[in-house]
């Protein structure tokens, strides 16, 4: 039983981690937090909704990611660089109003019924690993996070505009001195993030196998906040981590304590660390605390 | 001229930081600007590689108006600035921080360079691996200096790049920029230690509060005696 608990916590984790890199990217570049991060992917995640059904799922997909990524590069364009240079305090306002837009628009188009939801591409199933059986949903779910998460670790490393990505992290106006175009590069990693997002929210709807307005604000941008604080904020490293110790104190606490309090005492946990702990497990260096 | 600057205004909202700047950098020479703190310095070398874009005026730069590019435009037509207080990038490797000042070029022979740069500053290459953040102040300023040469530049700018360190590191850093002009590269030198600077440079401006108010060879204003009693301690 145990297994199983600890192979769903991983997966949820590694789930958690695709909202919160695509979430904290942004925090990484601009050091703004971002609240309308997971509406945005909301829509991604309904268009492909929509489309499912009618096309190869993994078309679907990708159409809801490209969604995600335009809509978060207007996003960027119109609310977030007229706002840059003015303090943190009118940009987080104009971006939960563009939360708020967006899932005023998700309730428009879809409305607010909750839907059963499933890609198609997984076969539900277990395995037996030694006596003890185990979902393959989750074993699929943990490979494609893991495998992502690897891909952009290693293309933020050891490409020369993934380094560029770490300048810009670093101190804008140095970056553009090095002839990095900062602005068009800073809207693609807006736009990448909300296409990781739809992805992760993609992912977090077959594990829960549901789809319905809400999923972006409570589902997303809250946990991959929380995942960001956990785990170190403007840090790839700390996003991961500290998603996979969100996705782990969920399960562990759903399983063995209560599964109808879940969120309170996570979120118990959570303030007495952030208490213990205000910079997070693994903050970049320099980065301030929340 | 390589850089010419045409009645040059600057302002940060109603204040004006630089009034009615007009200067020019001759190719292959190592021009010089000395001014006090606050002078308007480092706001000069803000407009001329496009960080801070000034009320009026002009800046022709290789026959080319640059004076409404960005940055990164700036950069392509080359024009490096190697920025006030080193900015090196902290979470990243010495290495990594070299080919980053060479982002712009599509060449094969970045990594040649690095290894030139490394023989110039064979403490860089021993610190190859190492965050720049854990350098010494002087350390990068080396490396902000290789930095800034990595992208091959036609125009080398640099603000201050003496400032906070040991007097045998100035001694260091003003021989290398001395040797970076011998290898041809013109550079427009922003400095307090207007000794030092003068002893290297072919011509000099003074700025004082916003305005140009000298201008000669290197060697006049070092003999003059306006200059040594302002800017000398004579
Ligand atoms: N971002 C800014 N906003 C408002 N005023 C500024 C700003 N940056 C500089 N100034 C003002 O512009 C003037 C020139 O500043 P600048 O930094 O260019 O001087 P500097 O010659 O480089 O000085 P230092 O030797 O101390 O580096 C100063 O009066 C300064 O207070
Ligand atoms: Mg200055």
């Amino acid at each position: 039983m145990f297994l199983q608990h600890l192979i769903n916590a991983l997966s949820v984790g590694a789930v958690y981690a695709l909202l919160a890199i695509g979430y904290n990217m942004v925090y990484g570049v601009l050091e703004k937090l971002n609240f309308a991060h997971g509406d945005v992917y909301a829509v991604g995640c309904f268009v492909t909704f929509s489309l499912l059904g009618g096309m190869n799922p993994i078309l679907a997909i990708l159409i809801g990611c490209c969604v995600g990524f335009i809509l978060n590069v207007g996003v960027e364009r119109f609310a977030y660089r007229p706002l840059r240079n003015s303090g943190r305090v009118a940009p987080t306002i104009s971006a939960v109003g563009i939360a708020y837009i967006m899932r005023n628009v998700i309730q428009l188009i879809w409305g607010a019924e909750t839907f059963s939801f499933d890609l198609g591409i997984f076969k539900a199933g277990s395995i037996d690993v030694g006596g003890v059986v185990i979902g393959t949903l989750q074993i699929y779910l943990f490979i494609i996070a893991v495998a992502l998460m690897v891909i952009i670790s290693l293309a933020l490393k050891y490409t020369k505009w993934g380094q560029g990505i770490i300048c810009i992290s670093q101190n804008i106006e140095t970056a553009a001195l090095m002839g990095i175009p900062v602005n068009r590069v800073i809207a693609i990693v807006y736009g990448l993030g909300a296409a990781l997002g739809v992805i992760g929210g993609l992912l977090f709807c077959q594990y829960y196998q549901f789809i319905f307005m809400g999923i972006g604000f409570a589902y997303g941008t809250m946990k991959a906040w929380m995942a960001s604080i956990w785990g170190g904020i403007g840090s790839l490293k700390g996003a991961i981590v500290g998603a996979m110790v969100l996705g782990l104190a969920e399960t562990m606490v759903s399983a063995y304590i209560s599964s109808t309090y879940r969120d309170a005492f996570v979120w118990a946990i959570f303030i007495a660390f952030i208490i213990i702990r205000p910079q997070g497990m693994f903050p970049a260096q320099g980065a301030e605390k929340i | 001229m390589l850089l010419e600057v045409e009645n040059l205004v600057v302002k940060y909202g109603e204040i004006t930081a630089l009034s009615n700047i007009s200067l020019q950098a001759e190719e292959g020479q190592l021009t010089t600007l000395i001014g006090s703190n606050g002078a308007g310095k480092t706001t000069l070398l803000k407009a001329l590689s496009g960080l801070h874009k000034p009320a009026s005026g002009r800046i022709i730069f290789n026959g080319k108006d640059i004076t409404n590019c960005s940055t990164d435009q700036i950069v392509h037509l080359g024009i490096s600035h190697c920025p006030e207080g080193r900015r090196v990038f902290p979470r990243q490797t010495v290495h990594e921080n070299l080919r980053m000042g060479a982002f712009v070029r599509k060449d094969k022979d970045v990594e040649k360079d690095i290894e030139k740069y490394y023989r110039w500053f064979p403490r860089l290459e021993e610190r190859r691996n190492q965050k720049a953040g854990l350098l010494s102040g002087g350390e990068q300023q080396m490396l902000a200096i290789s930095r800034a040469l990595m992208s091959k530049p036609k125009l080398l700018l640099l603000d201050e790049p003496s400032m906070g360190l040991a007097p045998l590191v100035v001694e260091e850093v003003f021989k290398i920029i001395d040797e970076v002009h011998a290898e041809g590269t013109t550079i427009f030198l922003v400095e307090q230690n207007a000794r030092q600077a003068l002893k290297i440079a072919d011509t000099g401006y003074i700025l004082e509060v916003g305005e140009i108010i000298g201008h000669d060879s290197a060697e006049a204003l070092l003999n003059s005696e306006d200059v040594k009693k302002a800017y000398l301690g004579a």
